[in-house]
């Protein structure tokens, strides 16, 4: 999948990692959202049984946005490695809550509700990959 | 007067009692719902086993997907009422404007967001299966957990056949309740003491509805109990092969 240009827009510097390199770690804070210019990635949730692999993102995915719709300053829900060598696209986090401030409020409330079940199906999938191991 | 202003695109307010349906898996429908009171569960029919993807509350968009998506074009989940609960119904053309201004890097968010998010469920759906399979035994509970739905009491006369096994029986008596989960049947042509049946048997059945219209359909066995009539059983069934014109003949049918 090719990045759109509108996406550069957004992009305030890039980044390089290596194989296996964490790119953003479950339960640290922080407000970057990137886009993954080159390579792959894999999201990575904590558990008690282990890592859990549950998503592997590839070029043009977004990820790390989850933070944009968490009120104040949230801690990271997940992690997210380098699967081989990667660059990425930092996104600028003001200027996309800027675009994000100009929806209207029933567009905004859709956004919201999105993310949030995207991180609620995350969770399930997590409980019910450790219970069924 | 601009054309957003006209009063077409107020959205309407119901109000659902708890246990309502709200939006069937499968169905055709373009309308956004945003909950405003109460609590709903999101869940998805697999082998006729329900699987919860989410519980969601006050503030909650559902029913998006096809807006956002219009590649899809049927309802991904079924949605009901587990509070009583005031829902705002949006028609999708109260959104179409907005949307179009809306800045292409939100709408690139919104729709990996939404890929991430049919992906992650199909995922849930799966996992849920294979547990529950594991675990569950066919019992009268389940068919009656199954079956949320509106149903409507009645008495027509059926005929019907076993079709899952090469001895052709036979099934006759009357339903005494129908909806779009299953049926409940009066048997009368086999005594309680001496029924073949087991559950998970399935059935050909055939009946002429109240309104003049036949309604055919296939339909599993999923409890035995004792029936009205002495020494007759009851058996409690959901459908396994409906048509859509049969569901459609019996969802007018089935209207309050």
């Amino acid at each position: 999948m090719s990045i759109d240009e509108f996406i550069y827009a957004f992009i305030a510097k890039e980044e390089n990692y290596q194989d296996s390199d964490s790119i953003i770690k479950e339960g640290t804070s922080g407000d970057w959202v990137y886009v993954v210019l080159e390579g792959k990635v894999k999201v990575k949730k904590m558990t008690s049984k282990g890592l859990l692999v549950i998503d592997t993102l590839k070029e043009g995915d977004i990820f790390g946005e989850m933070i944009l719709w968490q009120s104040g300053k949230g801690a990271r829900t997940a992690s997210v490695v380098a699967d081989g060598a990667v660059k990425v696209g930092v996104l600028d986090t003001g200027f996309l809550l800027k675009e994000y401030e100009r929806l209207s409020p029933r567009l905004k409330d859709l956004m919201r509700s999105l993310i949030k079940r995207l991180g609620e199906a995350t969770q399930k999938v997590v409980t019910l990959a450790v219970e069924s191991n | 007067m601009t054309y957003q202003e006209i009063d077409v695109f107020k959205a309407h307010l119901l109000k659902y009692r708890k246990g309502d349906l709200i939006i069937k898996e499968g169905d055709y429908g373009v309308s956004i719902y945003k909950i405003v009171k109460g609590k709903v569960l999101v869940f998805s029919e697999l082998e006729e086993i329900e699987i919860p993807l989410a519980t969601l509350g006050a503030g909650e968009i559902i029913g998006e997907m096809l807006f956002l998506k219009k590649s899809i074009e049927r309802r991904t989940a079924s949605v009901r009422a587990i509070e009583d609960s005031d829902i705002e119904i949006w028609h999708p053309n109260m959104l179409e404007k907005e949307y179009e201004q809306m800045p292409p890097v939100m709408k690139y968010i919104a729709n990996q967001a939404l890929n991430r998010l049919v992906r992650t469920s199909k995922l849930v759906v799966q996992l849920t299966s294979k547990r529950k399979k594991e675990k569950e035994v066919i019992n009268g509970d389940l068919w009656a957990k199954k079956r949320r739905f509106y149903r409507k009491k009645m008495e027509i006369a059926f005929s019907g056949r076993q079709i899952t096994s090469l001895k052709k029986n036979l099934l006759s008596g009357y339903i005494t309740d129908i909806s779009l989960g299953g049926v409940g049947l009066e048997i009368t042509n086999i005594k309680i003491n001496n029924n073949p049946f087991k559950a998970d048997d399935e059935f050909f059945i055939k009946t002429l509805l109240p309104n003049g219209k036949d309604l055919e359909f296939h339909a599993r066995l999923v409890s035995i109990k004792e029936g009205k009539l002495p020494g007759m059983p009851f058996f409690g069934m959901s459908f396994s092969d409906l048509t859509d014109s049969a569901r459609k003949d019996l969802g007018f049918f089935l209207m309050p």
